[in-house]
């Protein structure tokens, strides 16, 4: 069937569709007239119409296969096999081969892992549990991690669990009292460290020969925090009902942890109590069918003394159980190790027959006590009289009339600051790096909010001036974009997903606008609200985002106030201006580079912009001054706030502000406060990753060429001569092509300034020009050409597809065009030579233009054609086994061509000699190996490479490894800053 | 192979949609190997057996690779048109194999696509589909777009509309069609099948 017979069908189809049912006949009656194949096919069609409607109706599925089998590494970690599967993920058997002892290896969730902020959390919750060691505690060895999940490594135990063990009945009172002194003791132990289990119950306690031992302290919290995203939310809590999970969990916990309150160790105190009473009943202290009546029993009952169930049961040890399980904390044991010792006391006492023990309960626990309300005390007077925050609540002081003082601040006790370098280098990232601003100062410019990292853990810090070092604020963990209200009293940030704010002296932070999946770019707060720059938000159903500016005011959603106009990207970087009148935004005109920026002021009332600046970033209002960043150099310039409008010429102020630390926001790290003081960072920006030009022979043995290490693009291009080699390169203001002269060294050219050129390029057959693929200044693309002696603009050759060679007399130009081989442009216009449904690309002509080499991957995988050129002819499959990205040898005779990549990424050069009389290509053999993330060999749907003209060396480019950026340990403040920019030029008032 | 990192996949996809071809073939592999990492991981997650769906890996894929603050709508489409391609080809490579009652290739290439069964009897479905999918192609290659981002990439018909750059209800009614058409067409290879075993 021909496409012109589908499209027909499909008309008379989709109108029959339209029609209601009974009136289709009439319809195709009508419509079909005379042809009565047209009408059979689309009756044929209709009649499947109620079958068809439920067809794929869901995405198509995959089912679940084992993690981990037998044998496999995991580091220096060999499964062994699985041992099962709890709550929180599977448990394997395994051996450590560098200790060749036996360990336990539990996977964890995903979702633990793949969270940045989680996993620092956990990690360092690990790390503490990790440093107990306690002959009743199950011992963790080690947090790895492999292929992207994380791991516990802990202590292999064998043995039955207490659950196991209370299934086949009651214990004797004497095992029972040994079983509960021991976690008891264990409980304590871990307490004293700080540690809290959270989720005490027999499952997680093993009897082993060695004793008793406690399983899985403080993974509870992982769980109970470990909220799926809201697009998986519905299958995993169906999984965790139908387990039960939940269910079983429930019957040991404390009530402030079903209300939701922090768990502490009294609530451990709780669950032991429930264990007790199990251990010495036989039955479950709190009971019921559903999780509601459990709740409610928990909440509210209470259980039938031990005595009257087991009636030899000593009365000191039914006081003992019912101490554990009161509903009030402030009625519990206070401490495991008091009721440890009650407990052995009990257990000696019942050794002796029972007798006397109606004393222990007294035994020191009212100082204790007595301790305690005075610490709360204390803690309510600082709550009330805060002299922390006193300060915030003053009046900003007046600008003081002194020199600018400098000075380097030191970020202690964090150890580096913002540390978003990680994001280019590692991942996943130990933090969520720095896309924004990772300082601000406060109002009355006495302190500066700084986004510190210290041992992995990424949050925030307050340094005052006063002081000798910052002090962290506590629940800020992960927060990028710190931004402080006009009064001083508030900071809001993001982190973990939302949008959040905490008093800046002490406090809990509150979120405030959820769902903020990623960092917005930029955020700014005054009277009049919080704008936030671009962000994505995660709905119930699908991420919603925007590339605007959006306005916050208390308790609204955000709210999109910016319209992004044709020709740019986002906007970003939004600032107040004085009064909430109007903001400053930035308006970027490129996704990968900043220099086109313009920065506008939106009026909030009218909707309306103004552009006061051209290529600028983030731009900030102060006393009269617009200051704003120009590739890292500080400018200001005098504004008229009320006008919106600048005045006077802009001057230059501090260079080598960084800006945007890793990611290419172009956020300025500067800050300055409204009483004239500057911070800033100084340093350079992060770049692409940077690459080499060598030339490799036949071998595969790479040798570097002079030419300077840069961020190039992947296709180079040698001239018709073989005496130059042109390549893009990419910079933080765009994209052009550098041609070197190889014979004498140097660089030669640069075209495609101002724009961003795509990576594909050709010469023309007399070396004169260069052809390529353009992002103009105004955002459009086409194909051009231009003179390599620079000495004409570029002059567009067609609008559409991806340039590849020139036919040798110069004539046409070859490329890809919607997934076909087309001549471009050039005599007799655009049109394909080689089309098909599959995708075809990469073509390449012979020297002598008979045979035109491409990939298509016709059989599902790519492989190398021939056919002859023009055409028509048969064509020849070349490649045996996959192939791609072919290249003639200058001189002909042979065809270089690249197997596709193994999932390793490891490739392969071929080559296959041509018969020159039948032109018929033999058998392809392979030259060498090479790795894709080494030699960029290997792209789409032009060669990264090319073949130098004796055709024994292959020019390409080379990853060089980039180090690890310098992490920044000092802030630059000037002290009432303020004198020095008005000395410079008068303000607008 | 190494996780790459965002801002690394992320220059990659707005290279590739600002012109640069080659970065779509940088960007294929890491693609295909992170859906094998999340595919591993929500096995870790979700019960045995438990069918996932394609949506959810593709979505979660995205999320992990991209650094969202850098690109734009449209980036975003390009990644799950790409990962619909992926996910068709290995769905597709996965029911063959199974199908063919072994696994081919090399070591490497069976860890790697063990994360990817196709649920339980539908191996054949799918490679029926695929072929009738690949006759459409040549017919109306948008239709079949439409039925691999929708079904292979779980898109919904706004996203999917996004991707193509065409309107809602254009997709609407390209995705009526194409059900009409490969309902057909499946129905004929199922009594081909039929007669065949008679």
């Amino acid at each position: 069937m021909m496409p012109d017979r589908f499209d027909e069908i499909e008309r008379v189809c989709q109108a029959a569709l339209d029609r209601p049912p009974e009136t289709r006949a009439a319809f195709l009656d009508d419509a079909c007239k005379g042809d009565a194949a047209l009408r059979a096919e689309v009756e044929a069609l209709l009649a499947g119409a109620s079958r068809a409607a439920s067809l794929m109706e869901v995405p198509v599925c995959v089912d679940a296969t084992p993690t981990l089998n037998a044998g496999q590494r995991l580091g220096p970690y060999e499964v062994l096999s699985l041992i099962g599967e709890g709550g929180m993920g599977e448990v394997y058997k395994a051996r450590d081969t560098r200790l060749d002892r036996t360990v336990a290896l539990k996977i964890l969730p995903h979702s633990v892992a793949a969270d940045p902020t989680r996993r620092i959390r956990f990690e360092r919750e690990a790390k503490a549990i990790a440093a107990l060691t306690h002959p009743h505690i199950c011992t963790l060895y080690d947090v790895a991690e492999h292929d992207g999940s994380m791991f516990l490594v802990m202590e292999h135990l064998s043995g039955e669990t207490l659950a196991d063990r209370l299934l086949k009945g009651r214990p004797p009172l004497d095992e029972a009292l040994t079983v509960a002194t021991e976690i008891a003791d264990a409980l304590a132990a871990a307490h004293r460290h700080g540690i809290v289990h959270r989720d005490l119950k027999p499952g997680n306690v093993m009897l082993t020969k060695a004793g008793t031992k406690l399983l899985d302290f403080g993974l509870a919290k992982l769980k109970k925090s470990g909220e799926p995203a809201a697009l998986f939310a519905s299958t995993q809590m169906a999984s965790l009902t139908a387990e039960g999970t939940i269910a079983g969990t429930l019957q040991y916990m404390a009530p402030e942890q079903l209300e939701g309150k922090e768990a502490d160790p009294r609530s451990d105190i709780f669950a032991f109590g429930a264990v007790l009473y199990e251990m010495l009943t036989g039955r479950r202290a709190f009971q019921g069918d559903n999780q509601a009546s459990i709740i409610s029993a928990i909440m509210s009952a209470h259980p039938p003394a031990v005595s009257s169930l087991q009636p030899l049961t000593p009365p000191a040890l039914d006081r003992l159980a019912g101490k554990c399980l009161a509903k009030d904390p402030e009625a519990r044991w206070q401490n495991a190790a008091d009721l440890a010792d009650a407990l052995r006391w009990n257990a000696e006492a019942a050794d002796r027959s029972a007798s006397g023990i109606g004393l222990l309960t007294t035994a020191g626990v009212r100082p204790r006590r007595r301790v305690l309300a005075l610490a709360a005390a204390v803690l309510v007077l600082a709550a009330v009289v805060p002299s922390a925050v006193v300060w915030w609540l003053r009046p900003a002081p007046r600008i003081p009339m002194f020199p600018p003082v400098r000075f380097l601040m030191d970020v202690r006790p964090a150890e580096e600051l913002n540390a978003g370098g990680v994001m280019l280098t590692v991942y996943p990232a130990s933090n969520p790096g720095g896309s924004g601003t990772a300082l601000t100062w406060t109002p009355d410019g006495q302190a500066l909010v700084f986004v510190g990292r210290r041992g992995g853990i990424q949050r925030l810090y307050v340094r005052r001036l006063d002081s000798l070092e910052a002090k962290p604020l506590d629940d800020s963990v992960g927060a990028q974009f710190p931004v402080v209200s006009a009064d001083g009293r508030w900071i809001a940030f993001w982190a973990d997903g939302a949008i959040k704010k905490a008093p800046l002296s002490a406090g809990s932070t509150e979120t405030w606008v959820d769902g903020i999946t990623q960092p917005p770019i930029g955020m700014a707060w005054s009277e009049a609200g919080l704008l936030i720059g671009p962000y994505e938000q995660e709905g119930l159903h699908e991420r919603t985002g925007t590339r605007s500016v959006s306005l916050v005011t208390s308790g609204s959603a955000p709210k999109p106030v910016t319209v992004v106009q044709q020709g740019e990207a986002s906007h970003i970087l939004p600032h107040w201006l004085p009064g909430g009148r109007a903001f400053l935004y930035t308006a970027r005109r490129r996704a990968l580079s900043w220099s086109d920026d313009q920065v506008f002021a939106h009026d909030v009332a009218t909707g309306a912009r103004t552009k006061l600046l051209s290529d600028a970033v983030d731009a900030r209002y102060v006393g009269g001054y617009l200051v704003f960043l120009r590739r890292g150099l500080l400018m200001a310039i005098a504004f008229d706030a009320d006008r919106l409008q600048a005045t006077g010429e802009p001057f230059a102020l501090v260079n080598h502000v960084v800006q945007g630390l890793t990611t290419m926001t172009g956020a300025g790290q500067y800050s300055i406060a409204p009483t004239g003081n500057l911070a800033y960072l100084e340093g350079q920006q992060a770049g692409w990753p940077d690459a080499r030009i060598v030339t490799v022979n036949r071998r595969g043995d790479v040798v570097p060429l002079a030419t300077p290490v840069k961020s190039y693009g992947m296709n180079v291009r040698l001239d018709p001569h073989g005496s130059r080699i042109a390549n893009s390169v990419y910079t933080l203001t765009g994209r052009e092509i550098w041609v070197y002269d190889l014979e004498h060294g140097g660089i030669v050219a640069r075209l495609g300034l101002g724009g961003e050129v795509s990576a594909n390029r050709s010469w023309t057959p007399d070396g004169k020009r260069l052809t390529f693929g353009w992002v103009k200044p105004d955002g459009l693309r086409e194909i051009v050409w231009q003179a390599v002696d620079g000495s004409a603009r570029p002059e567009k050759l067609a609008e559409v597809g991806e340039p590849g060679g020139w036919t040798p007399d110069g004539k046409s130009l070859l490329g890809v065009r919607d997934h076909d081989i087309w001549l471009l442009a050039g005599a007799g216009g655009a049109r394909p030579i080689v089309q098909s449904a599959a995708d075809e690309w990469g073509p390449a002509l012979s020297p002598d233009a008979r045979w035109l080499a491409y990939a298509s991957d016709t059989s599902g995988r790519p492989e190398v054609f021939v056919q002859s050129f023009p055409g028509p002819g048969e064509r020849q499959m070349v490649s045996t086994d996959g192939g791609n990205n072919p290249l003639w040898h200058p001189r002909g005779g042979e065809l270089f061509f690249l197997r596709p990549p193994d999932g390793a990424g490891r490739s392969q050069m071929m080559v296959a000699s041509q018969d020159p009389q039948s032109g018929r290509l033999g058998s392809p053999r392979p030259l060498f190996r090479f790795l894709l993330s080494d030699l960029r060999f290997y792209s789409t749907p032009f060669p990264g490479y090319d073949v130098a003209q004796d055709g024994q060396r292959f020019f390409v480019t080379q990853t060089v490894p980039s180090p690890p950026l310098r992490p920044v340990t000092q802030v630059n403040i000037v002290l009432n800053w303020f004198e020095e920019l008005k000395a410079k030029a008068p303000a607008t008032r | 192979m190494p996780a790459p990192s965002p801002a690394e996949v992320t220059g990659l996809l707005v290279a590739w949609r600002g012109g640069d071809a080659g970065a779509l073939d940088r960007l294929l592999p890491l693609v295909y190997a992170e859906l094998r990492r999340v595919a591993h991981r929500y096995m870790r997650d979700e019960r045995p057996n438990h069918p996932l769906q394609t949506t959810a890996l593709v979505h979660e894929a995205y999320l992990r690779l991209i650094d969202v603050t850098r690109v734009d709508w449209q980036s975003r489409n390009h990644f799950f048109a790409v990962s619909a391609q992926m996910m068709r080809r290995i769905l597709v490579e996965a029911a063959r194999r199974r199908n063919a009652g072994k696994r081919g290739g090399d070591a490497s290439h069976v860890a790697l696509d063990e994360a990817f069964v196709p649920a339980a009897d539908r191996g054949a479905d799918l490679l029926a589909l695929d072929e009738a999918l690949e006759h459409l192609a040549t017919l109306a290659p948008r239709k079949a777009r439409v039925v691999e981002l929708r079904y292979f990439a779980g898109l919904s018909v706004k996203e999917t509309a996004d991707v193509l750059g065409v309107s809602v209800e254009t997709v609407m009614r390209d995705w009526r069609m194409a059900k009409l058409w490969l309902q057909r067409d499946l129905s004929s290879v199922d009594r081909a099948r039929q007669e065949g075993t008679r």
